[in-house]
């Protein structure tokens, strides 16, 4: 506990100093630097993404059992494949930079949804309270309870695989874990001097919920979503594994990961490199998060 | 009169729940597959598939099948398992010691790590250490558990043969596991907190308490802490659920006996009777953990009424 | 203190400590007493050898239980706790019983045992998932406590396999405690009995003493399930585990590389192949296209990269170990550019549409080989939609007879013969079979009911000839299971997936 005593008392120069001390300066360009790099990193997956057909070398489904299990050069492969072949000899460049179109689309659009029906019946279940939230904690508890596998085998069996299935899915898991967290912050907030005030001048629920709510929720929410960004990531390859996802051929950064689990002891950069892509993207959304929070937030005084 | 009322509300709502609940899982298992084509041989006859399935009893309406699962599970028979014959909700409970020693260890070592790892964050922010600290804490997240898994048992196992690789036993088998599944763990935990505490530190309160010399410690742990904690509380109750679900990665590659996979094979298997137990088991303990963290919210913020 | 050493003797106190010590270091006593750690992918589900429907079970029951014949480790045929067999007539096999042979707990072992394992197998009411392996027998027959008559319904080849197969239980103590007790505590015949069962932690099997073949060598064993590949094999590399089965291919070199461990291997019974809808019109319907997907698809490059090289290309759905096999059989050779002329004489030049579905998990490898042929489909143009299935879902719609156009699927059957293979695959009718030719219909009813081995063996001979020729299906390749062997195990892997310990021994 010292530590974080020392921390305080030289993050927080209280009135004897105004002017920001050396140390808080070099911490500002020091997260200025890290903001600027997570943006970095969200660009260029972005445009990997869109502009993978230009980017990536090879055909990231052009199989060749001659070249597979190719090591990347950075642990002695040679020839073309930078970061080697996987187990059917495809490309593992180019497969990741494919990989970033599903992989970016299903977590994100998951999250959101997620996120929306989560915000939406935690802010409702924790304002309004009564038999609504009742219920709606009666479903969160079930939604809770199902195995997220017997969910998706009974997609499976009954639809079609898709991309949709699976956005519809991890939107199905997720959002209760939202619904949660929201409430329990909404239920802090219902005592908030600043509520009760609204509601003694009799502002109109829709603008309490719109000024009061959200931007005090905003935290947590982009939190939960960065988050979860990162776990979807990972599920959509389970998904596949279940027959639910897309075709395997089809590369997505859970999918390729999770293929190479088998060669881990052998082969480690199958595992390791998407999940590194993960990983980078996780941690720059998360970046990203804390400094627009900030930047929301008007009584911030750090300026990204 | 209105507490009684209230109560009896809370009952019915759950009563409710559970009903439905089972009635989903039911639909869910039985439209899933057939269980008699998981059973039968592959040179069996198509007459002994149809066989197969009137011993099962699914060759009835689906409401003549829930009827008779439901007046059993009532009486808390949920039928045997058809893949060990065995009586399904003991086949549960019987797991549930494994899956609860490996989910309290982990859970002690990744909340101890994320608890101050999320305090130090969230007190200063933008600093080297939370960016040491969103680092640990987003890593154990995105990268997969097998990954990690597979890592500790290369290490302290093959390399340093200091653990046992897998399997339950003494405290030692108990490590990585516990170990892995932590560093998992920690994300959520270390990144609400901090949530929370650049929050409420940069409340109009806290500058004004702060301004008016109260000590750092106090503010801490008064106002600060106490508001992270609701968030926390949240977000431990919900990790605390599905870690009593089981892990299925984590138990499966440290080769736990615990109920995650066991539940995941019996889905993969159609066995139902045994889904049903399970599904039923873990709601029950959902419901006694929500209902758990609703009630220390109070407690942790005194604005919070539930 | 004084005291204490009048009163108790020096030679008390060392004898004590080492008693303590003993204790302590129980570990030590093990090892003296020839230990064998298994570990398979999974637990056993069940300890009934009539209730297993799965490898891993029937690897630990095969331990405890006899059958009235067993497989010599060239899988054949031979007796075991039946003396001899012979057929009496077309209809008739006659079983004569060991004499004094008793189960673990002391129940004697005669034909009237045997008639009531048989029957208990048999009964619906158990719902066994072997139950199908006595569906041609009419009737059973105990003329005297040695004999055991068997009478079927249809003349059948396959008689002595099925009943010889069928593990012995003891019939009082069986009923007394019922099945679900009995798959908990199980009583046998065999080398080895029960002594602890931790559920999906470890079997604990230890030597039957009284065993009619003599002691085992092999004092105790535990089977340990560990799912995870990696895990099986770091707990081999550690020690903690002195042999592991499902060893994938690509693993192979890495443990043969370490100095205490080596690879074994085994001709496997289980073949991969395609299935190939073929009744429900569509282009799978012409021979040629047939005959194009099955020059389209390298099986040799499958074998050699996927499967490390252990596995078998195969020209029928037949492995080499199976009765009825014909070697001279050849397979389709990897011919892209005349498989895209096949499919231009079959006016599909433009290529097709066509659904593919695997099933995942399933058998080695499965994924990555169905991918690899998806890849060879969409070479010659055809284009592919594919997926993959959780097995359950494949199976149910399999079975439903609502499976793709195409299917990845593996068969493996412990009875060495053609009959289980060809039977299921090709015979209209059968629920996995898509195809239909009266041809092999006649030809494989036929073989079913004939007694002459040489006659059989030509009509299983035709069978594979017309359905290569007619491209049935794209047969891949037979599996080569690979177990990963601590060195002071010895032991030879069988072909039909046992692990027999009694055939096992440790060296010091």
């Amino acid at each position: 506990m010292a530590i974080v005593e020392r921390d305080l008392t030289k993050n927080l120069p209280l009135s004897k100093t105004a002017a920001p001390s050396k140390s808080s300066s070099q911490r500002q360009s020091l997260g200025g630097f890290g903001v600027k790099l997570a943006f970095a990193v969200i660009l260029a997956t972005l445009l990997a993404a869109v502009f993978a057909p230009i980017l990536a070398v090879s055909d990231p489904y052009r199989q060749s059992l001659v070249a597979r299990l190719k090591a990347p050069i950075f642990v002695g492969g040679s020839g073309p494949h930078i970061l080697g072949t996987d187990a059917l000899g495809r490309d593992i460049a180019s497969r990741l930079i494919y990989g970033a179109r599903l992989s970016l689309y299903v977590s994100v659009t998951g999250a959101l949804g997620a996120c929306l029906i989560g915000t939406t019946l935690g802010l409702v279940a924790g304002r309004y309270g009564g038999w609504v939230e009742r219920i709606l904690l009666g479903i969160i508890n079930m939604q809770l309870s199902i195995p997220f596998i017997l969910l998706a085998i009974t997609l499976v069996a009954v639809t079609k695989p898709g991309v949709t299935n699976i956005v519809f899915i991890l939107i199905a898991t997720g959002w209760a874990g939202y619904a949660r967290v929201i409430r329990a912050e909404t239920l802090k907030l219902n005592e908030a001097g600043f509520v009760e005030s609204a509601e003694a001048i009799g502002q109109k629920e829709h603008l309490i919920l719109w000024k009061h709510y959200l931007p005090n929720l905003l935290p947590q929410i982009i939190v939960l979503a960065s988050m979860d960004i990162a776990k979807f990531i990972v599920l959509e390859s389970s998904l596949s594994f279940l027959g639910l996802g897309v075709e395997p051929s089809i590369p997505t950064w859970g999918s390729m990961a999770a293929e190479g689990r088998e060669y881990l002891a052998t082969h480690w950069w199958l595992t390791t490199l998407p999940g590194l892509a993960v990983f980078s993207v996780c941690l720059a959304l998360n970046t990203i998060g804390d400094w627009l929070r900030e930047r929301l937030d008007p009584r911030s005084t750090v300026r990204g | 009169m209105n507490k009684v009322n209230g109560l009896a509300a809370k009952i019915a709502t759950s009563i409710g729940a559970v009903i439905l609940l089972s009635m989903i899982t039911f639909i869910f298992t039985r439209v899933s597959g057939d269980p008699a084509s998981l059973l039968i041989p592959s040179d069996a006859t198509y007459e002994e598939l149809l066989e197969m399935r009137a011993l099962l009893g699914l060759d009835r309406s689906l409401p003549a099948q829930f009827l008779t699962f439901a007046s059993g599970a009532l009486k808390g028979d949920f039928g045997l398992s058809l893949r060990y014959g065995q009586p399904a909700m003991e086949l549960v409970l019987a797991r549930v010691p494994a899956t609860l020693e490996l989910a309290f260890f982990a859970a002690l070592i990744g909340w101890a790590v994320a608890v101050p790892l999320g305090i130090l964050s969230g007190c200063k922010p933008n600093s080297v250490w939370d960016a040491v600290a969103r680092f640990i804490a987003l890593f154990g997240q995105s990268m997969p558990v097998y990954w990690l898994g597979i890592l500790l048992v290369m290490l302290f196992s093959i390399k340093l043969r200091l653990l046992p690789a897998s399997g339950r036993g003494g405290f030692g088998h108990l490590i990585l596991p516990g170990l892995a599944l932590s560093l998992n763990l920690m994300g959520s935990v270390t990144r609400v907190l901090r949530a929370s505490m650049v929050e409420i530190l940069r409340q109009d309160y806290i500058r004004a308490a702060r301004a008016r010399g109260i000590s750092q410690k106090a503010l801490l742990f008064k106002h600060a802490l106490k508001n992270g904690a609701v968030g926390m509380v949240t977000v431990i109750g919900l990790q605390l659920g599905s870690l009593v679900g089981g892990t299925v990665v984590t138990e499966t590659v440290f080769a736990w006996p615990g109920l995650g996979r066991f539940i995941v094979q019996s889905i993969q298997f159609r066995d139902f009777p045994v889904v049903q137990a399970g599904v039923l088991f873990l709601a029950v303990v959902i419901a006694l953990i929500n209902t758990t963290t609703d009630l220390i919210y109070p407690l942790l913020d005194s604005r919070v009424r539930v | 203190m004084n005291m204490f050493r009048k009163v108790v003797p020096l030679r008390t106190v060392v004898f004590a400590c080492f008693v303590i010590c003993a204790v302590v270091f129980g570990v030590n006593l093990t090892v003296l007493a020839k230990t064998v750690t298994i570990a398979q992918g999974v637990d056993a589900t069940t300890l009934d050898p009539h209730m297993s429907h799965d490898t891993p079970t029937s690897v630990v029951t095969g331990n405890i239980f006899d059958s009235l014949l067993r497989r010599s480790p060239t899988m054949e045929l031979e007796p075991a706790l039946a003396a001899s067999y012979r057929q009496v007539n077309d209809l008739t096999w006659e079983f004569i019983m060991q004499d004094e042979i008793t189960f673990h707990n002391g129940e004697i072992f005669d034909a009237h045992t045997a008639k009531y394992s048989l029957e208990r197998l048999m009964d619906p009411a158990l719902m066994s998932p072997q139950a199908s392996q006595l569906r041609n027998i009419e009737s059973i027959e105990v003329p005297d406590s040695k004999t055991l008559r068997v009478k079927s319904k249809t003349p059948s080849p396959l008689i002595p396999i099925q009943v010889g197969n069928v593990a012995m239980l003891p019939p009082l103590y069986a009923e007394e405690v019922g099945p679900a007790a009995f798959a908990q505590a199980p009583v046998g015949t065999g080398p080895y009995r029960l002594k602890e069962w931790i559920k999906d932690e470890k079997i604990i099997l230890q030597a039957n003493g009284d065993y009619y073949r003599g002691a085992p060598a092999v004092q105790e064993v535990v089977f340990r399930p560990i799912p995870e590949t990696a895990s099986r094999i770091a707990e081999l590399r550690t020690g903690a585990v002195d042999l592991i089965a499902n060893v994938p291919p690509h693993q192979a070199a890495s443990i043969d590389a370490l100095p205490d461990l080596k690879v074994r291997t085994a001709p496997s019974s289980r073949i991969i192949f395609i299935v190939l809808t073929t009744t429900d019109g569509g282009p799978l319907a012409d021979k040629r296209v047939r005959q194009a997907l099955n020059y389209a698809v390298d099986k040799e490059a499958i074998v050699r990269a996927l499967l490390g090289g252990y596995g078998y290309v195969l020209a029928s759905p037949l492995p080499n170990n199976a009765f009825g096999f014909d070697p001279t059989l050849q397979s389709y050779p990897y011919e892209p550019e005349k498989a895209k002329q096949l499919l231009k004489e079959a006016g599909f030049q433009e290529g097709f549409d066509l659904i593919f579905e695997a099933p995942q998990g399933r058998y080695l490898m499965d994924k990555e080989v169905a991918q690899a042929v998806n890849g060879y489909l969409q070479d010659i143009g055809i284009k592919t939609q594919f997926n993959v299935l959780e097995w359950g879902v494949f199976v149910s719609k399999l079975y439903q007879h609502d499976g793709a156009p195409m299917m990845l699927l593996g068969l493996g059957s412990t009875t060495f013969d053609a009959d289980p293979y060809l039977f299921t695959q090709l015979r209209s009718g059968e629920i996995s079979s898509y195809y239909y030719n009266p041809d092999i219909d006649e030809l494989l009813d036929a073989a079913r009911s004939e007694m002459d081995p040489k006659q059989r063996e030509a009509l299983y001979v035709q069978v594979q000839e017309l359905a290569a020729d007619e491209a049935a299906l794209i047969p891949l390749y037979q599996q080569v299971d690979l177990f990963g062997v601590h060195n002071r195990v010895i032991w030879e892997p069988r072909s039909d997936e046992m692990i027999l310990v009694y055939d096992m021994d440790v060296a010091p």
